[in-house]
C-alpha cells in the first residue's frame, strides 16, 4: 500500500524507556506530522504492535523487561514486517549491538546524542522516503 | 640503592623464604662437608691402616728370618760343644753375608755361665761386652728365654756404642745331656743372641715396595701417645698433617706405629679435595637455588601484580565506559529540549533567549564531545578498538570535515585556505576516525586563533607519506609547553583557551588515532605567530604494521 497516497498520517513507534526522551521525540515527531506512539520497553512495544502496525519504528535498545534486541528478535522483522523500517537509536556505539541490530533487520543505527530535532526529523523523513521508494 | 630496589620490589615474604632456602642449604651444606670431611678422613685411615698392617708383616718376616740366622749361630755353637772363636763367628758372618742380607745385625754372640756374666759382640772383633748384672733387660730377656724354652725378644735397649736402639732375640740353648728336653730351670745357662739394630732393621724393611713413601715413628709399649721414638723413618714430620697410631705386636712386644698419613694416595688427595669439593658445590648450589627462587617469586609476584593491574584496569575501563554512556542519556534531553525551543517549539524567543538557548546548547555540545573523546580514548588505551580499514581519500575526506565545521570558522570571521596536491595517492585507513583527527586541528586552528585571523589547511604526498598540515595565525605555543601538547588533560593556559574551554585530551586522542594508523603527527609553534600541525600518515602499500 503506498502511504503518499493514503494521505494517512504515517504513524511513528517510539520505543524508549527515558519518558524525558521519549516525550521530546513524540513532541518533534508530532510537530512533524507524524501520528506517535510511544512504548516504555519490547514488551510493551510487542502488545502495541499487535493492534495496529506502525510505519517507523525508533527504537532504543537499553530498557528494562524486554531490550531492543530482544525485541527484534521477537518481532522477526524479515519474516513479519519485511517493509518495516526500524532505526535504532541507542547511546551505546558498541559495535557488536550495532552488527546484532542489523542482523535482526534494522535499517539504520544512530547515535542518540548526535540527533539534534533537526536530525532527528530529517533522519526519519529520509528513511520513511526510502521505505516507500 | 640498588638493593633496596630490589628488595623493595620483592616483598618481606619473598626475602624471608630466600633467607630461609639460603640457610637451609648452607647448613645442608656444612653438614655434607662434615660428612665428607669424616668419610674422606675415615678412608685416609684404613689406607694408612692398612700399611701399618703390612708393615707388621713385613717386620715380623724379617725378624723371622733373623732368627733363622740365631737358630743357625746356635748350631754352630752347638756343634763346636759350646765353644767358638771369634774367627768362627767371623766366617759364619760371612758364610750368611751378614752385610747384605741382614745389615740390621749388630752382634751376634753367646751368654755362658750362669744368667749373670756377659753378652759379647762378635761381628765387632774389638770385644766390648756387656755386663749383664747392670743390664737388667738383658737379665729379663735371658730369664725369659730360660724360663719358657723359646727364643725370647727383650725390650728395648740402648746400643753400647752408638747412638741408637737395639734388641736382643735371645735363643736357649741347653746342655747336651738335655738336649732332648724342655728345661724349666736353671739348667739352661747357655745362650746365642743376636743384636739387632733398631734403625737398620726399619731401614731394611722401607725398603720394601709396599711401604713406598710411608713415614713413621715406632714407640715402645702400647701408650699411643708416647713420644718415646725407638725410631724415626727420615722424612716423619710431626707436624704433619695426621698421624694414624696403631698398635702392633713384634714377637710378643707391643710397639706403636705413628704412621703419617701417606700423602701420595688417592685417600689423601680425596680427604682434601672431597670436603671442598661438596662444600663449594653445596655454596654454588644452595646461591643458584636461592637467585632462581628469588627470580620465580619475584616473576610470580610480577605476574601477580600483572594481572591485577590489568583487572583494575579492565573494571576502570568498564567504568569509564558505562558511566560516558550513561552521560549520554540526561545531555540528550537536554540536546532535544534546548533544540526544542531554539526552534519555536516552545513559543517565540527574543534575541536574548536565543543568545542564552544558543550557549546552552553549545556547551552541552562540548559536553557530548568530551563523552566520546573519553570513550574513544578509552577504547583505544584499553586496546578494544577495532580500525575498520579501507582506501582513503583524504581529499574527500577533509573537505567533508571542513564542510561540517564551518559553522564554527564562519561565526568567529576566519579565512580557511585549502591547497590540496592534484594527484593525492591514497592512504589507508578508518575514515571516521580519521575524520576524528582533522577535525579536532581545525576545531583548534579556529579556537586559538582570534576572530578574523586565518587558517591554512594543505594536503600533499612527500615521498612514501601523506601530509596534512593545519596551520593557524593563534596565539602560538611556548617552547616549553610544546612537550606537554599531546598529553593526557594537558591545557595550555593563554587568553584563548579560557574562553574556548577544551576537555585536554583530544590532541592526545588525536595522536593516539594517527599512531594507529602508523604515522605521526607534531606541532611547530611560534609563540604570537602561530601553530602548525604536521600530521604524516603512510601512504597505502607503505603502512608498516
Amino acid at each position: 500500500m503506498n502511504k503518499q497516497l493514503s494521505k494517512k498520517k504515517p504513524l511513528i513507534l517510539v520505543v524508549e524507556d527515558e519518558w524525558m526522551i521519549a516525550d521530546s521525540c513524540r513532541i518533534i515527531l508530532e510537530a512533524e506530522g507524524y501520528k506517535v506512539q510511544v512504548a516504555s520497553e519490547g514488551k510493551q512495544a510487542l502488545e502495541l504492535l499487535k493492534d495496529s502496525t506502525p510505519d517507523l519504528i525508533l527504537l532504543d535498545l537499553r530498557m528494562p523487561v524486554m531490550d531492543g534486541l530482544e525485541f527484534l528478535k521477537n518481532v522477526d522483522l524479515p519474516n513479519n514486517y519485511p517493509n518495516l523500517p526500524v532505526i535504532v537509536f541507542s547511546n551505546y556505539d558498541v559495535q557488536k549491538d550495532v552488527d546484532e541490530a542489523y542482523s535482526y533487520g534494522a535499517t539504520r543505527y544512530i547515535l542518540k546524542a548526535w540527533a539534534s530535532p533537526k536530525e532527528l526529523a530529517k533522519v526519519v523523513k529520509e528513511t520513511l522516503a526510502g521505505a516507500n521508494s | 640503592m640498588r638493593i633496596r630496589k630490589v628488595i623493595g620490589r620483592a616483598g618481606r615474604s619473598t626475602i624471608f623464604i630466600i633467607i630461609a632456602v639460603t640457610t637451609l642449604g648452607f647448613v645442608t651444606t656444612y653438614s655434607a662437608w662434615k660428612a665428607a670431611v669424616y668419610s674422606s678422613s675415615k678412608n685416609l685411615e684404613e689406607s694408612t691402616s692398612q700399611r701399618v698392617m703390612s708393615l707388621e708383616k713385613i717386620l715380623d718376616e724379617r725378624l723371622v728370618s733373623y732368627e733363622g740366622v740365631l737358630v743357625g749361630g746356635a748350631g754352630l755353637y752347638d756343634a763346636n760343644g759350646g765353644k767358638i772363636t771369634s774367627e768362627q763367628w767371623r766366617l759364619f758372618a760371612e758364610a750368611h753375608k751378614f752385610n747384605e742380607q741382614f745389615p740390621a745385625i749388630e752382634s751376634l754372640g753367646y751368654v755362658e755361665k750362669n744368667i749373670v756374666v756377659y753378652a759379647e759382640p762378635q761381628t765387632d772383633t774389638t770385644a766390648v761386652g756387656r755386663n749383664l748384672q747392670t743390664n737388667s733387660l738383658l737379665a729379663d730377656v735371658l730369664k725369659q728365654a730360660a724360663e719358657t724354652g723359646q727364643i725370647s725378644t727383650s725390650s728395648i735397649l740402648d746400643l753400647k756404642n752408638k747412638q741408637g736402639k737395639a734388641l736382643f732375640i735371645v735363643y736357649p740353648l741347653y746342655l747336651r745331656q738335655n738336649s732332648s728336653q724342655i728345661a724349666l730351670n736353671n739348667n739352661v745357662s747357655e745362650f746365642v743372641y743376636l743384636e739387632i739394630n733398631i734403625n737398620k732393621l726399619f731401614e731394611v724393611v722401607q725398603k720394601n715396595a709396599a711401604l713406598q713413601n710411608m713415614e713413621f715413628t715406632v714407640s715402645e709399649g702400647e701408650d699411643a701417645a708416647s713420644q718415646q721414638y725407638i725410631y724415626t723413618s727420615p722424612g716423619f714430620d710431626r707436624q704433619g698433617p695426621g698421624i694414624i697410631n696403631k698398635v702392633v705386636s713384634i714377637n710378643e712386644k707391643k710397639w706403636v706405629i705413628h704412621a703419617e698419613v701417606d700423602k701420595s694416595s688417592i685417600s689423601y688427595s680425596a680427604a682434601r679435595t672431597e670436603p671442598l669439593v661438596t662444600s663449594v658445590v653445596g655454596v654454588l648450589t644452595t646461591i643458584i637455588l636461592a637467585v632462581f627462587l628469588g627470580q620465580t617469586l619475584r616473576s610470580r609476584s610480577r605476574h601477580i601484580n600483572y594481572v591485577k593491574e590489568r583487572q583494575l584496569n579492565k573494571s576502570r575501563d568498564e567504568l569509564l565506559s558505562l558511566a560516558s554512556h550513561q552521560l549520554r542519556t540526561p545531555a540528550t534531553s537536554v540536546k532535544h529540549y534546548v533544540g526544542m525551543l531554539l526552534q519555536g517549539y516552545g513559543g517565540k524567543i527574543d534575541k536574548r533567549q536565543r543568545e542564552f538557548l544558543n550557549r546552552a546548547y553549545s556547551a552541552n555540545e562540548r559536553q557530548l564531545e568530551i563523552v566520546n573523546q573519553i570513550l574513544h580514548v578509552s577504547r583505544i588505551e584499553s586496546g578494544r578498538l577495532e580500525l575498520t580499514n579501507q582506501t582513503v581519500n583524504m581529499a574527500k575526506l577533509v573537505k567533508q570535515v571542513m564542510a561540517q565545521n564551518k559553522q564554527m570558522v564562519k561565526t568567529r570571521q576566519q579565512k580557511i585556505k585549502l591547497e590540496i596536491d592534484q594527484k593525492l595517492p591514497a592512504v589507508l585507513g578508518d575514515p571516521n576516525y580519521l575524520a576524528i583527527v582533522i577535525e579536532n586541528l581545525l576545531t583548534n586552528a579556529s579556537k586559538y586563533t582570534a576572530e578574523k585571523g586565518s587558517i591554512s589547511v594543505m594536503v600533499y604526498s612527500e615521498a612514501t607519506n601523506l601530509i596534512l598540515e593545519v596551520s593557524d595565525t593563534g596565539v602560538g605555543i611556548d617552547k616549553k609547553d610544546l612537550d606537554q601538547l599531546f598529553k593526557k588533560f594537558s591545557r595550555i593556559h593563554n587568553e584563548l583557551s579560557i574562553r574556548s574551554g577544551g576537555s585536554g585530551i583530544g590532541l592526545y586522542l588525536s595522536k593516539l588515532i594517527v599512531e594507529m594508523h602508523g604515522g605521526s603527527i607534531e606541532a611547530i609553534s611560534h609563540k604570537d605567530v602561530g601553530t602548525t600541525f604536521r600530521v604524516k600518515f603512510p601512504l597505502e602499500g607503505n603502512e608498516q604494521i
